[in-house]
């Protein structure tokens, strides 16, 4: 009782730290990231600087190759910058540990890709239940949050299932749920609609604009599809790299 | 990570590559069972021996030798040659060894192996051997009684001496006789120089018949010392190179084997020669625990195979769980939370082929201990019958958990390199892996 208690004053604080401009979540300064491949070198990401803000939803648009996953890599702390400084909450990840990126990304951000990633060999329930194992949450404990949590995506009758035995829209419903089991403030989404049909990929945005109004999460969802733009705040244009332009998104 | 959890995990990813995780666990089974079948031999073999010995409280017993014969004897164990003149064994002698610390009693040593023993048309050629009382002590009787050593018409004969007559017409050995209580007699037939024989002929009843100890024992009549240096002199006539009262090596007893090596010292610095069964047992204990080690090493190499092939099946399960290994640390997982998950993997496989092996080794060395005692039973049905039953393999505790405990040890050695690789795993690189 008491946890949600807390968990309703954190949304509401978050709520009104959205109005707070001066508020950043996350901040990257001239981030730059190279790929030695071979003899040549790639530059996924060129002396990116952005700010986003605590509870904002951000979508970021670009062609292939432009650096739009490298970037949501370098936010979920996948993956260093070669140069620059990514700060989340006032500290730069960029010189954590192994150790403590693993802490990073278990507690501060939630996963969800285009290709679902759900382990074959797990069901839906163990799939959620997956992250708060590296937590060191009781089973019991574990199983009861991923049950909730599906049943409120409305995969109550899915929990047993293989990800073989659903379908592409119930796979990423569960992958969110994955990814926001251990309550992570920011949501990182990679062309989350990439391997869905329209309609089902509507459904998967409107769950995670409802996690994001709602429950006050920063969302940073990839997409080479402008109209998947219009569900966010603000949207940043990619093009080899580079930001080329930054804009809020009219309802 | 809990404990629970990472054993679940650990589990479910074994039973994910059954046939692989079966064929890797196999491979130790035979590492470990081979480990415990030639060690558990090593050991049975000497137990037994050891045990042999014990028995009879042979341990217990030192023969000492004047320094001359026992040179010639070749190198003893604790010789110690002296520019002094040779000391003869006389009863002198025999009165100051009985006088030190722990010496429990002292008989000279006199065998005879060219006396016959006939008992009415039968006739045995077993060593015959001389024994007073301190040496009547150390005997078992299981018939009849022990005779006094003044008492020189009765003998005792060893329990498979009624398997050693032969008939005196037909020249055929004979089926087991009844000797207690038998009258006999002794005979010596003396080759004189001319190429005349004359026989002495010794009147002489049995009084009992030892229980079964050792081939040597069941195998020797008893007969007392001051018969036994009658006959001696009969046999050898005036040739006889020993002056009287002098012996060529004398037995003694000890109280407890632990006694014996402070025995052996005094009697060396009497300036003896001294061999006793405990120090041969102690050759031969040195000997089976090398032959032990080397067994051991043999397991050990099989062992070692079988750990190449633990880390060639987790290397392999590496590339298989590649993406899966991206999506868990993804999701939080730390480069040691993944170590953990494979190296455990490794434990686990080899606590299994551990425990199976050391199952598996036990069953075949007991087979092999089976067979084996089968075929020297059957091969010395003529005497030798006190291996029978032997136990050639024998599985200590320490060999039991010790070589689960070493399967384990070098499964988890096995996933050392496996598990550091996948722990390193860059997650972009996994997560981009189709
Ligand atoms: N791990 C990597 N190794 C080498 N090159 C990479 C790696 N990740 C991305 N790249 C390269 O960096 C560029 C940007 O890639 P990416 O961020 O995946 O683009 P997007 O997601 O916009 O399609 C591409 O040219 C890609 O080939
Ligand atoms: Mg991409």
């Amino acid at each position: 009782m008491k946890k949600k208690v807390m968990i309703i004053n954190k949304v509401i604080s978050k709520n009104n730290l959205k109005k707070d401009n001066n508020n950043y979540i996350v901040e990257l300064e001239n981030v730059s990231e190279e790929f030695n491949m071979g003899s040549s070198v790639i530059n996924a990401l060129d002396n990116v600087s952005l700010k986003i803000k605590r509870g904002e939803f951000l979508s970021i648009i670009g062609t292939s190759g432009s650096g739009k996953s490298t970037l949501l890599n370098v936010v979920g702390g996948l993956l260093k910058p070669t140069i620059g400084k990514v700060i989340v909450e006032g500290i730069d990840i960029s010189t954590y540990s192994d150790n403590e990126m693993a802490n990073y990304r278990k507690n501060m951000v939630g996963f969800v890709f285009q290709s679902f990633n759900l382990i074959p060999t797990l069901t839906a329930l163990e799939n959620v239940e997956y992250p708060m194992i590296f937590s060191g949450i009781s089973r019991a404990e574990r199983l009861n949050r991923s049950e909730e949590i599906l049943e409120k995506l409305g995969l109550h009758d899915r929990l047993k299932h293989n990800p073989t035995e659903l379908s592409g829209g119930e796979q990423q419903r569960v992958s969110i749920a994955r990814a926001i089991i251990n309550e992570p403030e920011i949501i990182l989404a990679d062309e989350p609609t990439g391997n869905l049909d329209s309609k089902t990929g509507k459904g998967i945005m409107d769950v995670l604009k409802t996690i994001n109004e709602e429950m006050g999460r920063t969302l940073i969802v990839v997409t080479h599809d402008i109209y998947i733009s219009y569900y966010s705040d603000r949207r940043v244009y990619l093009s080899d790299g580079e930001i080329e332009k930054i804009e809020e998104v009219k309802v | 990570m809990k404990f629970s959890d990472l054993i679940r995990i650990v589990i479910k990813n074994l039973k994910r590559m059954k046939l692989r995780t079966a064929l890797t666990v196999i491979g130790v089974i035979v590492g470990t069972a081979a480990i415990v079948t030639l060690v558990g031999i090593g050991i049975g073999f000497q137990k037994s021996i050891t045990s042999q010995f014990e028995s009879v409280g042979l341990v217990k017993s030192i023969q000492v030798y004047p320094q001359k014969l026992a040179r010639a004897m070749g190198p003893i164990h604790g010789t110690k040659p002296t520019e002094a003149e040779e000391v003869p064994l006389d009863d002198k002698v025999i009165k100051e060894i009985s006088e030190i610390e722990g010496v429990e009693g002292i008989c000279p040593l006199i065998t005879l192996t060219g006396a016959k023993l006939q008992i009415s048309n039968y006739i045995s050629q077993a060593s015959t051997v001389g024994a007073n009382d301190d040496m009547l002590k150390q005997l078992d009787i299981e018939f009849g009684e022990k005779f006094k050593e003044t008492d020189l018409r009765y003998i005792i004969v060893g329990s498979d001496i009624n398997k050693t007559f032969y008939d005196i017409n037909t020249e055929k050995s004979v089926d087991e006789i009844e000797l207690l209580g038998q009258k006999g007699r002794i005979i010596i037939e003396q080759y004189s120089s001319e190429g005349g024989t004359s026989i002495t002929k010794f009147p002489v009843i049995v009084v009992g018949i030892l229980e079964q100890s050792y081939p040597d024992y069941d195998l020797s009549i008893f007969v007392p010392i001051e018969l036994a240096e009658r006959l001696l002199k009969a046999s050898k006539g005036k040739s006889f190179a020993l002056r009287e009262g002098e012996y060529t090596a004398i037995q003694v007893f000890s109280e407890s084997v632990e006694k014996v090596d402070s025995i052996v010292e005094k009697i060396n610095e009497m300036g003896f020669n001294v061999m006793s069964m405990e120090q041969i047992l102690g050759t031969i204990s040195t000997i089976f625990t090398i032959l032990t080690g080397v067994l051991g090493a043999l397991g050990a190499v099989a062992l070692f195979v079988a750990a190449i092939g633990i880390v060639n099946t987790l290397v392999m399960s590496i590339y298989e769980r590649f993406r899966e290994i991206g999506i868990m640390k993804a999701v939080g997982a730390s480069n040691s939370d993944i170590n953990k998950i494979f190296l455990y993997e490794a434990g686990a496989i080899g606590f299994m082929g551990g425990v199976f092996g050391v199952i598996t080794g036990y069953i075949f060395g007991k087979g092999l201990s089976a067979i084996a005692s089968y075929f020297i039973q059957t091969s010395t049905s003529e005497g030798l019958t006190t291996f029978s039953g032997l136990n050639l393999f024998e599985v200590p505790f320490w060999l039991f958990f010790g070589a689960i405990l070493f399967a384990i040890l070098l499964g988890i050695i096995a996933g050392v390199y496996p598990a550091r690789r996948a722990a390193r795993l860059d997650p972009i690189d996994a997560l981009r892996h189709e």
